[in-house]
């Protein structure tokens, strides 16, 4: 099956970031306008991806990209 | 970390047009305390959603309804009427381009079918206000 409809990919902004987590799962994090989003919290999300799951973190610091992993680690926990 | 019983343990809705496959997420919540409802048709899971007020939705991608190509992006548009909804798409479509759409439609945290039962788990834990 085709997607239907005309969702767009979500814009990246900035440039996204490794980090490995405990477990070693290899994440990569991508800030993404969420302007347009349904449902959307705020004008931008962050968005950890893994071989397994994705998923979307609404609240951050503006400073994300120099949290240390561990940092980086609790952050995915959030929601 | 924040601890809680499993009768205290928010109820999932299920959405799958496949009932073999929405029988295997509900076992799989099963084993982490949750309880869980399952819906295979939009409409009646867009009722549903909204009738009993769902935290925890668990769908599959591509589920039409009258109001709309995904009933992903309809019950996420309803912030006012579902302000707590939190959703997981659990898709047997696993592509990039699925993942993206997926994201587009507003979804919390997308898991592929295929992917270990505890990633399911531990994303709905996540959405459910537990610690790691």
């Amino acid at each position: 099956m085709t997607a239907p409809g005309s969702y767009n990919p979500l814009r990246a902004v900035g440039i996204g970031i490794t980090f490995v987590d405990n477990d070693g799962v290899y994440w990569t994090v991508t800030e993404r306008d969420a302007t347009d989003l349904p449902g959307t919290r705020g004008p931008r999300c962050l968005i950890f991806a893994s071989p397994e799951a994705i998923h979307r973190v609404w609240e951050f610091p503006a400073g994300w990209r120099d949290l240390s992993t561990p940092s980086l680690i609790a952050l995915s926990w959030a929601r | 970390m924040t601890s809680k019983l499993p009768s205290t343990r928010t109820p999932v809705l299920v959405v799958d047009d496949n009932p073999a496959e929405s029988g295997v997420t509900i076992a799989t919540l099963g084993t982490a305390g949750y309880t869980a409802v399952a819906e295979s048709e939009g409409d009646a899971a867009l009722r549903r959603a909204r009738r009993s007020l769902t935290r925890l939705l668990v769908s599959e991608l591509y589920i039409p309804c009258a109001e709309g190509t995904c009933i992903v992006a309809v019950l996420k548009g309803e912030r006012a009427r579902l302000p707590r909804l939190q959703v997981v798409v659990h898709s047997r479509h696993t592509s990039e381009l699925d993942a993206e759409w997926a994201l587009a439609a507003g979804c919390d945290a997308f898991v592929p079918k295929g992917a270990s039962a505890g990633v399911l788990v531990r994303e709905i834990r996540r959405l459910d206000g537990f610690a790691a």
